[in-house]
């Protein structure tokens, strides 16, 4: 009963839930398809179907916007995609053949699939050892075995299929060799041209104009029957469906796929455009908006003059928002008194306004912390060329809370081609691309170095050991530079550090095992890291706090080559020591990690009972001076894999941390601080000052409740990373969680204990205070009078 | 016969403990006083006996080169270890060259070990100066004339730890469904009295009665 009532106030103490009122008011998503591969216009006017690797889609043809979607596990990828436009049926084979209907809802689907095709008979599936011929609904329709492998379609009118050796013809009545095949090929690319083509003698060509626009020519039986330009170069896909118009005239309706966008083009113009391309990023960063004031800079007053002008400014926006305020307040009256707050890209006074920029594998985006994409720019269109190496987006200048004056911040995109490295400088707000370098020299690495007032110098390392440094000089780095790099090949890590402008190398860790995983720390340790844990007996805990540190994990197989182990390195990157390492027996991965201040968080699968565990290291400087550290140590049972991990970030460091955990099927789960504290007392209850402490008793098992799910009903497919940053109200931290989809939310660990609720009624607090001053004066007058009454007896 | 067995005997015990006492290098030490670009053998990691276990074999006294080093600052003394049949890359770690010589020559070696292959993954070198070694740390000193000349015995220590095992989950104090739901019953159990009360009772009055009757029966008897 007691350890009953102790487990429930460990879950009461971990919920942390929002009101269904709240749900869509500080978060938004985005749904993505990914890159599309394969395309099908729909029998039904308004149905597009659409391919990734790994998803399937409906567009609505008029709008844009998804119809339905389905997700296929990350590891499979769609062969073959093909649509019945007879019976509006669509198949998609990966190892499994579906076979879809219009809405989207599985008909029926088969394992262990060679190939399949839609023939005229039905659908077509080969596996290894037979062929059979299935009905939409499913119903075999005819089967033959072979002697040899079947190893794929070649064609599917008539039906021939390859073997290991040899062509067959497939009919109802038997298997014969097929004496000579002509292979058709799809929509490719011909001598530079983009090709489509329908079944009713149409083809299309596109053929690019300048950077920005392509001229589509379309054809009926080589006759020209229509030109018209749109906005696309670098098209890679594209359909083509001629249709009847309302007023009996011939149409075209050109889909085409650009960089990572999907459009739909008729003789007008542009009907609708997807853009997929945040469906794969591969880093973001938080950047502050600039401050829309300016601090005066003149005499006493100069300022005192400007300060009266802010401040009648305030007062006389006041009095609007409190007319109106008292204006919807009769109109709709007292239950729905609720102040929307302008959607607007300026700064705001608590930091929920930001731009993040995204880096993904072709373009880098802004996009404000309202969902609003600002701005896009296509790698192409930056460097003019495609045939680049993964490219780099490092903030250079960045404004910061307290200004004195706006700053437009800045930002570099660093990319290789061939021996060159391109850099790229441009404007955060409006994304204009301000200077474009290139320097002769192979890189080796480039990082940005942290300097006075959040800015950061970049630098940039060549394989033949040279030092360039932009946006600052060797004079701005007032301290020394250490960074290391990693050498995929050789699984090496090699630090170093600039002497006289050439990287000098100084150690060198060589490990035997490919590498899972790497944590870091953020980028600057809260300063506001409170370094001491004062524990129940009044000793003091020193927390080892090194931002030079990184972790690196490791999965090592054993002797018995069906197990392994996980190895985790704690490393320090100034002078390569191994602070600390730890085996986990009976390991593999996925492993990730997360360091933050003085935790190491991993997790992992432990092979032996087949479940997942997270393990928490929290390290405590020695008493003795020493390399050595002071380790506690525990681990937990995970309810289900862990795709990534992450913590929410607040600006001074009081707020409780959240540890957020991206589970396989979506959703991302909040722990508390306090459910993995290494400190947990084991198979007893906390006595009463360890209670006081805070201190609950160590539960193996992290539970999976549903209030602790950021993403409440919502689902991010393969979520690939979480990024926060804080906001200027301690309770209050932007969170992004991003893979497949994007989810964005503003969240409170410790609930917003420093903002009024968006429902506070400022109007009826007027009210109030009018009505009392008013009631003061009648009041006091009454008495007044009733006192000269009296005095008059 | 028992002469030769006694012969065969004193050969295998002296092959064996020469065997044992063979000492092989793994690993060369080497060092560079100019931030990599000369590199000198120092010494060499050898296994020793049966357990393999890893010892430090100065090629000599420690010398520093005369066109090295006087008594300027900023410079790096760096340490790699490269393995004697080549089948790695060198292993090299760096520490301020000022805290070398003010150490005199006392230094720790902390050699990490893959515990699968059982090569070198890294080497912690530490030089004991009573402060954390950070490699560059612009600071000035004068080379003792003693090291010049290479009086100085060295002392190397070396360690080999062991990866800390990682914690496991307990269950201690955790209990399963089926303990929980006995520990109820058992709970819930009503005592003995409350079980056989209907048993008891009637027992104990019996009892009662019957010692009641029972004397006056006797009384009965007496009186007659």
């Amino acid at each position: 009963m007691k350890y009953s009532l102790i487990l429930f106030c460990t879950f009461v103490c971990v919920v942390n839930a929002i009101y269904q009122r709240d749900a869509g008011k500080n978060d938004w998503s985005k749904e993505f398809i990914g890159d599309i591969k394969h395309a099908a216009f729909g029998c039904d006017k308004k149905d597009l179907l659409v391919g990734s690797d790994n998803v399937i889609a409906n567009i609505n043809l008029r709008t844009g916007k998804i119809t339905w979607r389905r997700v296929f596990e990350s590891k499979e990828v769609i062969r073959r995609f093909e649509y019945a436009t007879a019976t509006c049926n669509l198949i998609t084979l990966t190892n499994t053949l579906r076979v879809w209907d219009k809405n989207g809802l599985l008909i029926w689907d088969d394992n262990n699939v060679v190939d399949a095709a839609l023939t005229e008979e039905g659908v077509v599936e080969v596996k290894k050892e037979f062929v059979r011929v299935r009905s939409i609904t499913g119903k075999p329709i005819y089967n033959h075995t072979s002697s040899e492998e079947f190893t794929g379609i070649l064609k599917g009118s008539p039906l021939t299929l390859s073997t290991k050796q040899s062509a067959v013809l497939v009919t109802s009545s038997g298997i014969s060799k097929a004496s000579s095949v002509n292979v058709e090929e799809g929509h490719k690319i011909v001598q530079g041209e983009l090709v489509t083509a329908t079944n009713q003698g149409y083809y299309a060509k596109l053929n690019p104009i300048d950077e920005t626009k392509s001229r589509v020519v379309v054809h009926s039986n080589e006759n020209k029957i229509e030109e018209f330009n749109i906005n696309a170069t670098q098209a890679t896909l594209a359909f083509i469906r001629p249709y009847t118009s309302v007023d009996n005239k011939q149409q075209f309706n050109i889909l085409v796929k650009h960089d990572d966008q999907l459009s739909l083009y008729n003789r007008s113009g542009l009907i609708w455009s997807r853009d997929e391309g945040l469906s794969q990023i591969k880093g973001l960063t938080f950047v502050e908006l600039p401050t829309q004031t300016q601090a005066i800079q003149g005499n006493a007053i100069v300022s005192f003059e400007a300060r009266l002008e802010k401040q009648l400014e305030t007062l006389i926006s006041l009095a609007r928002s409190t007319v109106d305020g008292l204006v919807s307040l009769v109109k709709n009256g007292l239950k729905s008194d609720y102040v929307h707050r302008e959607l607007n890209v300026g700064r705001d006074e608590f930091g929920f306004s930001k731009i993040m920029l995204i880096t993904t594998s072709k373009s880098v985006y802004a996009v404000h912390t309202n969902g609003q994409v600002l701005w896009k720019k296509t790698f192409h269109s930056i460097f003019k060329t495609s045939d680049l190496s993964d490219v780099k987006l490092i903030v250079t200048n960045s404004p910061q809370q307290h200004d004195e004056k706006p700053v437009t911040p800045e930002f570099v995109l660093v990319a290789q081609r061939g021996n060159q490295a391109l850099v790229a400088t441009g404007n955060g707000l409006i994304g204009d691309i301000t200077n474009l370098e290139t320097i002769d020299f192979k890189l080796k690495d480039s990082f940005g170095v942290p300097v006075e007032n959040g800015n950061n110098v970049l630098v940039l390392v060549s394989s033949d050991n040279q030092v360039i440094i932009r946006h600052g000089t060797h004079n701005t780095l007032t301290k020394q530079v250490y960074f290391y790099v990693h050498d995929k090949p050789t699984n090496s890590l090699q630090g170093y550090t600039i002497i006289n402008s050439t990287p000098v190398p100084i150690w060198t860790v060589q490990f035997h095992h490919p590498i899972q995983s790497f944590a870091h720390h953020a980028t600057k340790l809260n300063k506001h890291v409170y370094t001491n844990t004062i524990q129940h007996d009044e000793t003091e805990l020193s927390k080892y706090l090194n931002p030079n540190t990184f972790s690196v994990a490791l999965e090592a197989p054993t002797s018995s080559s069906s197990d392994s182990n996980v190895e985790i390195y704690l490393i320090d990157s100034i002078t390569g020591t191994t602070i600390y390492h730890t085996l986990y027996e009976s390991s593999s991965g996925p492993i990730n990690m997360l360091l933050e201040d003085n935790l190491l968080l991993i997790t992992y699968m432990y092979n032996k009972p087949k479940r997942y565990q997270l393990s928490a290291i929290e390290l405590y400087s020695n008493q003795i001076p020493s390399h050595a550290v002071n380790v506690k140590r525990t681990s937990f049972i995970l309810p289900s894999a862990v795709r990534t991990i992450s913590s929410t970030r607040t600006t001074l460091g009081i707020t409780s941390k959240l540890y957020l955990l991206a589970l396989t099927n979506g959703q991302v789960l909040s722990v508390n601080q306090k459910t993995i504290d290494t400190r947990r007392p084991r198979g007893v209850a906390p006595n009463p000052n360890q209670a006081e402490e805070g201190l609950l008793m160590y539960n193996p098992y992290i539970p999976l409740i549903s209030q602790s799910l950021l993403t409440y009903n919502k689902t991010v497919h393969e979520v690939s990373r979480i990024d926060t940053s804080p906001s200027y109200l301690e309770s209050t931290c932007h969170v992004v969680v991003s893979g497949l989809d994007m989810f964005y939310i503003r969240t409170a660990p410790s609930k917003q204990f420093d903002l009024l609720n968006d429902d506070f009624s400022f109007s009826l607090l007027v009210i109030s205070t009018v009505a009392l001053l008013v009631a003061t004066f009648v009041v006091k007058w009454m008495a007044a009078k009733r006192e000269l009454v009296r005095l008059w007896k | 016969m028992t002469f030769k067995v006694l012969v065969v005997f004193v050969l295998s015990v002296l092959v064996t403990f020469c065997f044992s006492q063979e000492s092989k290098p793994v690993y060369n030490v080497e060092q560079s006083f100019d931030g990599g670009k000369i590199w000198s053998k120092r010494g060499s990691l050898n296994s020793v006996g049966l357990n393999r276990r890893l010892t430090y074999i100065p090629d000599g006294p420690w010398q520093i080169p005369s066109d090295a080093y006087t008594t300027t600052g900023n410079s790096l003394y760096q340490i790699r270890f490269a393995s004697v049949e080549g089948n790695q890359s060198p292993i090299m770690t760096s520490v301020s060259f000022c805290d070398v010589i003010r150490s005199q020559l006392h230094e720790l070696f902390t050699l990490h070990i893959d515990q699968t292959t059982h090569k070198l993954t890294s080497v912690d070198y530490i030089v004991t100066v009573g402060h954390s070694t950070s490699p560059f740390i612009n600071r000035t000193c004068s080379v003792p004339d003693q090291l010049r000349k290479g009086n100085t015995k060295q002392q190397v220590r070396i360690t080999i730890p062991s990866p800390v095992q990682g914690d496991k989950v307990s269950f201690v104090g955790v209990k399963t469904p089926d303990q929980k739901k006995k520990e109820e019953e058992q709970q819930n159990e009503p005592g003995f009295f409350r079980k056989y009360w209907y048993f008891i009772v009637p027992g104990v009055l019996m009892l009662l009665v019957s010692s009641f009757t029972a004397p006056e029966e006797g009384g009965q008897a007496a009186a007659q």
